[in-house]
Formats: structure tokens, sequence, C-alpha cells
């Protein structure tokens, strides 16, 4: 009985003990620590970008773009050849049949008066 | 430098300007600080859970609408680092335990000295240390009501702003909180008396 008083009278003076407690503040020079602390996340923020375009995947899937795009430029390129090719051909034939003169380009010599 | 009202000075912030980022730390620090402390429990945590909201008050004041007051929602970013701050240490001490219980040769400790809030008078120390003990085993939103409360004097209204929650509700987050403490501190007196 005694006991449980003696508990009960500790449990109220704990729950009592923050009544006039204070605010607690930090060290001093608070605000350098913050200003450091910023300058450090901006960094890390970069340093964060880097390492991530450094990572080997991202290297290996930048340079597989860069090779397919070029890839794509080539085989675009040689389409318009080889289709222009065919039609340089298509015209000498035709010119052949009629007994004309193909002139292929800008010829200055063969040009009528 | 003062300022003439809250208005101003969250535009000027909003602008990039430091001396009113300054004027905002220094206004601030001490709820900021004592709100992390009451949480963490552990000063070095509560600087650097301080340090983390003011951090992030820089980078996402855009951010901010002005919806609430500029306090509120310097709670609000405290309150949440703070308990990421606990979830964190509470993660590292149950892989400290899982190392020990696999490798038993090697000593790691896990128990957490007792506390002493520095706010809290001489006389008053002890109570207050083994209160705070039982504050740690509280769920973190009544834990968040009581310290608000407690430690930063709120009313129930200002703490149901903070916690987006409604008065009713902080009424009764407070008033399990108060059982909650009762039956932790009756546990622990019952073992250490």
């Amino acid at each position: 009985m005694k006991e449980s008083k003696n508990i009960e009278s500790r449990i109220e003076a704990a729950l009592n003990s923050l009544q006039e407690i204070q605010q607690a503040s930090p060290g001093d020079f608070f605000y350098t620590r913050v200003m450091a602390r910023l300058n450090r996340t901006e960094l890390s923020l970069w340093d964060k970008i880097v390492s991530f375009v450094a990572q080997p995947a991202v290297a290996v899937a930048v340079f597989l773009a860069v090779v397919l795009s070029n890839g794509i430029v080539i085989f675009n390129h040689q389409d318009q050849k080889s289709a222009s090719i065919v039609s340089d051909i298509t015209d000498r034939g035709v010119a052949e049949e009629y007994n004309q003169t193909f002139v292929a380009a800008y010829d200055p010599e063969n040009m009528a008066p | 430098m003062k300022y003439i009202n809250e208005k101003e000075l969250i535009e000027k912030l909003k602008q990039g300007d430091d001396t009113a980022f300054k004027f905002i730390v220094e206004e601030y620090k001490n709820l900021v600080f004592n709100t992390a402390i009451g949480i963490v429990q552990n000063e070095e945590d509560a600087e650097d859970v301080a340090q983390e909201a003011f951090v992030q008050v820089y980078q996402s004041i855009h951010n901010f609408k002005g919806e609430s007051k500029l306090s509120t929602w310097l709670y609000r970013i405290t309150v949440t680092k703070a308990l990421d701050q606990e979830r964190r240490k509470k993660r590292k001490k149950r892989s400290a335990i899982l190392k020990r219980l696999f490798n038993s040769e090697e000593e790691i400790e896990v128990e957490t000295p007792d506390f002493h809030h520095p706010g809290v008078i001489l006389d008053q120390k002890e109570q207050a240390s083994e209160l705070f003990k039982a504050i740690k085993k509280l769920p973190e939103n009544q834990k968040v009501a009581f310290i608000l409360n407690k430690l930063e004097g709120l009313s129930y209204q200002e703490i149901s702003e903070v916690m987006n929650s409604s008065l009713s509700s902080v009424e009764s987050l407070l008033h399990r909180a108060k059982n909650n403490l009762r039956k932790n501190l009756n546990d622990y007196y019952q073992k250490n008396l």
C-alpha cells in the first residue's frame, strides 16, 4: 500500500517536472555552422550529379546512345546516296534509248548555245 | 535588422537575401533546437536536426505559400527531420543488436545514456530524466503532441495546425499520451524502486 502510494507520488512528480522548463538553445555561432552545412549540401549536390554521370552503367549507356545515333546518321546518308545512284542509272537508260546526250550535272561544254 | 512583417521577411528570403536568412536563423534557432532535442533526446543529434531544418528552409522557401505562419512551417520541418533522425537511430540500434547476436566476441554499446534536458531546473533533473525515458517509448504522434505542448508551450489549436489535424484529435492524442506516460513510469518505478 505504502509502496504503491510512493510510486504514485513519483509518477506525479515526474509528470510535473517539466513545468518550469526553460527553452534549450544551440551553442554559439550556430548561424556559421548552418551556412557551412548549406555550402556542404550544395557542393554535395554537384558531387552527386558528377558521380551519377561517372557511373559505369550511365557512361556505357551514353556511349551506346552516341554510337547508335552516329549509326543512324550514316545509314540514312548511305540510303540517300544509293537512291540518287538508282535515279542516275534510270536517267542514263532513258537518254540512250532516245539517242540523247545525258548531262548528269551542269556541264557548260555540252550546253546548247 | 528588424522586418516589418513576416510577409516582407519571406519575400526577402525568396529573393535570396542572406540578411533575411540570418534573421530567421537567429530568431527561430531556439524554437527549432528545443523541439528537436525533445524528440531526439540528444544534444548532438538535435544540433544536427536544427541545422538540417534551416538548410531545408533556405532551399525550399520558394515552396512556402504563406498559408500558415512561418513558425508553424518551421515546427513541421523540425518534427519531420527529428522523427527521421530517430528512425535512422533505431535502425542502427537494431542492426547493432543483430551484429551482437551473430558476433558474440565483439562488444557493442547499445544502451543509450540518460538524457538531461539543459533547460530543466536542477532539483527536477532526476524526475525529468525519468519522464524523458517514458516519452521515448510513446508512439510518434503522441510524442510530438506532448513535446510541443510541454516543451514549447503550444496551445491545442497551435498543435493541430502543426500536425495538420483537428482540435479533437490533438486532445485525444494528449490524453492518450498522458495515460501511456503514467503506465510507462509505473512500469519503470515497479522495476527500479
